[in-house]
C-alpha cells in the first residue's frame, strides 16, 4: 500500500524550496509560487523513481490538487510500497 | 613507471556583451525577474558579438592559459578544441587556433563535437594521449556560442544559455602524487535521442529546407529547425534517472565510495535541476559545487570554469577527490574523477 504521509512529504519536497509549508490532499499545487514547469518535470521524475509510474503530460495537465496526483499514482502503481 | 596526466592550469575566458534578468523581463514581460533568478540560479548570462566566434572566445582563453604558463607555449604538443558552433565546418577550429596562438606546427590539432558533456570528453582524450605517450602536453579548449543559434522569440534558451570559453592544460607526469590526477571515466550515450536537443538546419541534411517558427496556440514560440531547440522534459528526465547510473558505475569502476567523494562539479545547466539531481544522488550540500550566476550554462565550459572558482574558493585541498559530471546534447552523459 502506498502510504500517504511519505507520498505527500516527497511530493512537497520537490513542490517547495522550504519546509514551512503544509502540503494536503486538498492543496491546489499550481497556485503556488514556487509551481512552474520545471517543477512539473521534477514531479515526474519523482513518481517515476519512486512508484514506477508515468505521469504523461497531458494527463498531468488536468490534475489539479495534490490528491489529484495521489489517486492517479495509486490506480496506475502496478506494485504498491 | 606508468605515467599519469594531471590537469595542472585551467583560465576560461567570457564575452564582454551580457544580456541580465530585467533584459530578458523587458523583452518577456511574463518572466519575472526574481522567478528567472530563483529557478536557474542565473542572474547574467555572456553573449558573443556579432563578430565574435568560437575560435575568438577559445583564442582568448587559450591566450591567459599560455600567459600564466609561458614555459609550456613551445611544449604543447596536442591541441584539442571542443565546440558544436565551430568557425567553420572544414577545416576543423582547431588548427586555426594552432595558428592564431603561435603554437609550434609539429603539433596534433583536431575539433570534438561534444556539448555540455564536452569537457568530460576531452579529459577522456587528453588522459588517453598522454597515458598511450602520444603526447605530453595537451590543450584543451572548450568554446561555445550557442546564442547565435537561438531563436530571439525563445525565451526559455535565452534564460538558460550562456557563450564563453575555457583552456585547459593537461601535462603528463611519472609522479602519481601530483595534483589534478585524472582517474577513470564512465560514458553513457543514448543516440535515440538525438533530437531532443537539436539545431536541425546546422548540417548539410536539411540545408535547402526554409525554416519558420512554430507557435503554440497562445502564440508562444516552440520552434524553429534554424534554432537551437530543447526538449527541456525530454532532457530533465534523461538526466534524472542517468547521471545517478553513471556516477554510480564510475564510483565502482574507482573503487570508491560515494562518500568518499569530496567534492561534486556538476556541468551547471541550471540550479533546479542539479539540485533536484544532488538530492536524488544523495549528496550533501556542502560537498556540490553551484557557480552559475554570472556565466549560465556555457554548455561545455561549465566545469572548467566551476572547478577554477573552486580552486580560487580554496574549497580543494590536497588529498581532496573530485567528481566531475556532464550530460546533455547527445543525449550524452561523461564522469570522471580527480584526485588533487
Amino acid at each position: 500500500m502506498i502510504d500517504e504521509n511519505v507520498f505527500i512529504e516527497r511530493l512537497a519536497e520537490v513542490l517547495f524550496e522550504t519546509n514551512e509549508i503544509t502540503l494536503t490532499k486538498g492543496t491546489y499545487f499550481r497556485q503556488h509560487d514556487d509551481w512552474d514547469s520545471l517543477t512539473g518535470m521534477a514531479v515526474q521524475v519523482m513518481i517515476k523513481s519512486n512508484y514506477n509510474v508515468e505521469l504523461p503530460v497531458d494527463v498531468f495537465e488536468s490534475l489539479n490538487t495534490v490528491g489529484d496526483i495521489y489517486n492517479f499514482v495509486i490506480n496506475n502503481a502496478s506494485n504498491n510500497e | 613507471m606508468s605515467r599519469t596526466a594531471y590537469i595542472s592550469s585551467i583560465e576560461y575566458y567570457l564575452p564582454e556583451k551580457t544580456l541580465t534578468n530585467e533584459q530578458i523581463n523587458i523583452e518577456h514581460p511574463e518572466w519575472a525577474v526574481d522567478k528567472i533568478s530563483a529557478k536557474t540560479g542565473i542572474f547574467t548570462r555572456h553573449l558573443a558579438d556579432e563578430n565574435e566566434f568560437s575560435s575568438d572566445l577559445g583564442f582568448k582563453a587559450a591566450s591567459k592559459l599560455l600567459v600564466k604558463n609561458k614555459e609550456f607555449k613551445d611544449k604543447i604538443d596536442y591541441l584539442i578544441f571542443c565546440t558544436q558552433t565551430p568557425d567553420y565546418l572544414i577545416p576543423a577550429t582547431a588548427c586555426l587556433l594552432q595558428d592564431m596562438l603561435g603554437l609550434n606546427k609539429n603539433i596534433g590539432a583536431i575539433d570534438i563535437n561534444m556539448g555540455c558533456s564536452g569537457f568530460v570528453y576531452g579529459l577522456s582524450y587528453a588522459n588517453g594521449l598522454i597515458c598511450s605517450e602520444q603526447a605530453k602536453n595537451v590543450l584543451l579548449v572548450t568554446s561555445e556560442t550557442y546564442s547565435k543559434f537561438i531563436n530571439p522569440l525563445d525565451k526559455n534558451n535565452k534564460t538558460i544559455f550562456g557563450d564563453g570559453a575555457s583552456a585547459t592544460l593537461i601535462t603528463a607526469s611519472s609522479n602519481q602524487n601530483l595534483k589534478g590526477a585524472i582517474k577513470k571515466f564512465d560514458f553513457f550515450t543514448d543516440g535515440g535521442e538525438y533530437d531532443k536537443l537539436i539545431v536541425k538546419n546546422s548540417g548539410l541534411k536539411f540545408r535547402d529546407n526554409e525554416y519558420m517558427d512554430i507557435l503554440n496556440n497562445e502564440g508562444g514560440f516552440i520552434r524553429n529547425d534554424g534554432s537551437l531547440f530543447m526538449d527541456g522534459r525530454a532532457i530533465f528526465q534523461f538526466v534524472c534517472f542517468q547521471v545517478p547510473l553513471n556516477i554510480e558505475l564510475l564510483l565502482k569502476k574507482n573503487n570508491l565510495k560515494i562518500e568518499e567523494i569530496d567534492l561534486f562539479i556538476f556541468h551547471q545547466s541550471n540550479a533546479y535541476m542539479i539540485n533536484f539531481m544532488r538530492k536524488i544522488c544523495k549528496i550533501p550540500e556542502h560537498k556540490f559545487f553551484v557557480h552559475l550566476e554570472d556565466y549560465a550554462n556555457t554548455v561545455s565550459s561549465t566545469i572548467p570554469i566551476a572547478l577554477n572558482e573552486a580552486i580560487e574558493q580554496n574549497k580543494i585541498k590536497k588529498g581532496m577527490k573530485v567528481l566531475l559530471t556532464g550530460y546533455g546534447v547527445g543525449l550524452s552523459v561523461a564522469s570522471t574523477i580527480l584526485e588533487y
